[in-house]
């Protein structure tokens, strides 16, 4: 159960995530003149994580429901999903979650790709009021600790879904390097209010998540910490390659540099998606 | 773009899950284990998170496993009270278990006693 439920909740969170910035980045690009993604593509994408969102939301609401109950036939039953629905903080927020993820996959699903920015706000939205039920909240419903959780959420939304755009945009212009230095320009603009932002917001998380004292490697939470923190460095060593080496080859123009630039880029989504996953498996165990 | 992607790896790096916790056992009054010469008049538990009620609960039962609370336990914020009938000596056995309202779920259970 466990599992499943670290699963859905990855899934959301990761979707949502490449709805709100992929729609951001996407309408960044167009308000620069360069044509976006492709897209047929970018309706492909939003339809298919949108749909990823409602399902997988929904399923966690009925694992959290079964795990509330202490038994898993209890995500089944209309009785304790009643329940839970009506008379828990989850799953009161859960059902004004809901209509906002069903208009979210209409507008993906059914509409004709041109309205990102509202996708885009929606999609920060919905992500936004996860940190509701976060750990801040549940300490002493500060809303301080809320927001913060919704800031970081927010952020590595931003950087995420950016880069899933950023990917279809440099194969879109394989073959033409001054777009592409114009659209990572302006993700390295927007990039860095934000990544401070992730920088604050999750220093404060782990201050108030984990104290010095359970920094033990028998602490199964620090393990999955530090399973973290060795996969973000290998996307350190990457980003740091990049820029001291594949960068000034990008500006110097050639099909090769552009080839390096997309793998770069893929295998940071791979690393970034996986960094989500084992956040969904943090977010499952107990920290103390 | 390059800084940006460096900066944002860096950033995913250093960065915790904003987490979520499970609702541990505080205070107990009567504690874990404790003798009392006098009897209760209620069980409280204090626990480290806000508390979902519907999901939530705490029984006291005497040797025999009958039920010695009187009327609905009263849960809210961190903690949940159980009254109690006026218990005779003998040992008593409390079994809780806590909703965090971030949904997680923890149980336990302690033992006292009431000195004849």
């Amino acid at each position: 159960m466990i599992a499943l439920l670290a699963t859905a909740r990855g899934l959301h969170i990761a979707s949502l995530m490449t709805i709100f910035g992929g729609g951001t980045y996407a309408a960044l690009l167009r308000r620069t003149g360069l044509p976006g993604p492709p897209a047929k593509a970018a309706r492909l994408l939003f339809g298919i994580a949108a749909t990823l969102a409602l399902v997988s939301g929904i399923a966690w609401f009925c694992l959290v429901a079964g795990q509330m109950s202490g038994s898993s036939e209890g995500s089944l039953d209309p009785a304790i999903l009643r329940l839970a629905a009506f008379d828990t903080r989850f799953g009161q927020i859960f059902l004004g979650r809901l209509s906002g993820l069903i208009v979210l996959w209409l507008i993906c699903a059914l509409g004709n790709g041109s309205d990102r920015i509202s996708i885009a706000v929606l999609a920060g939205a919905l992500l936004a009021l996860l940190g509701s039920v976060s750990h801040a909240a549940a300490g002493g419903g500060d809303i301080a600790g809320a927001a913060n959780d919704a800031a970081h959420l927010l952020a590595a939304g931003f950087w995420l879904g950016g880069l899933v755009v950023l990917i279809m945009f440099v194969r879109r212009h394989w073959t033409d390097a001054t777009p592409l230095l114009v659209a990572l320009r302006l993700f390295s603009i927007w990039g860095t209010p934000v990544v401070a932002v992730l920088v604050i917001t999750g220093l404060f998380n782990a201050i108030s998540i984990l104290p010095l004292s359970m920094m033990s490697l028998r602490n199964p939470y620090f393990d999955l910490l530090l399973v973290k923190v060795g996969l973000a460095s290998v996307m350190i060593g990457l980003a740091a390659m990049n820029r001291w080496h594949f960068a000034p080859a990008l500006r110097s123009g050639g099909d090769k540099a552009t080839r390096y630039l997309a793998y770069s880029v893929s295998i940071e989504i791979g690393l970034g998606c996986t960094v989500v996953a084992v956040a969904a498996c943090l977010g499952l165990t107990s920290p103390h | 773009m390059k800084r940006g992607t460096f900066l944002a790896s860096l950033a995913i790096a250093c960065c915790a899950a904003p987490g979520f916790a499970h609702a541990f056992l505080q205070r107990a009054e009567p504690g874990a284990g404790a003798t009392l010469r006098a009897a209760p008049r209620r069980v409280a538990l204090s626990f480290s998170e806000k508390l979902e009620p519907i999901f939530s609960g705490v029984t006291v039962t005497d040797s025999s496993g009958r039920s010695v609370e009187t009327g609905a336990v009263v849960i809210g914020g961190h903690s949940m009270v159980a009254q109690l009938r006026p218990l005779p000596p003998g040992s008593y056995r409390v079994v809780w278990h806590a909703v965090s309202v971030d949904t997680h779920r923890t149980e336990g259970a302690y033992s006292f006693t009431v000195k004849p």
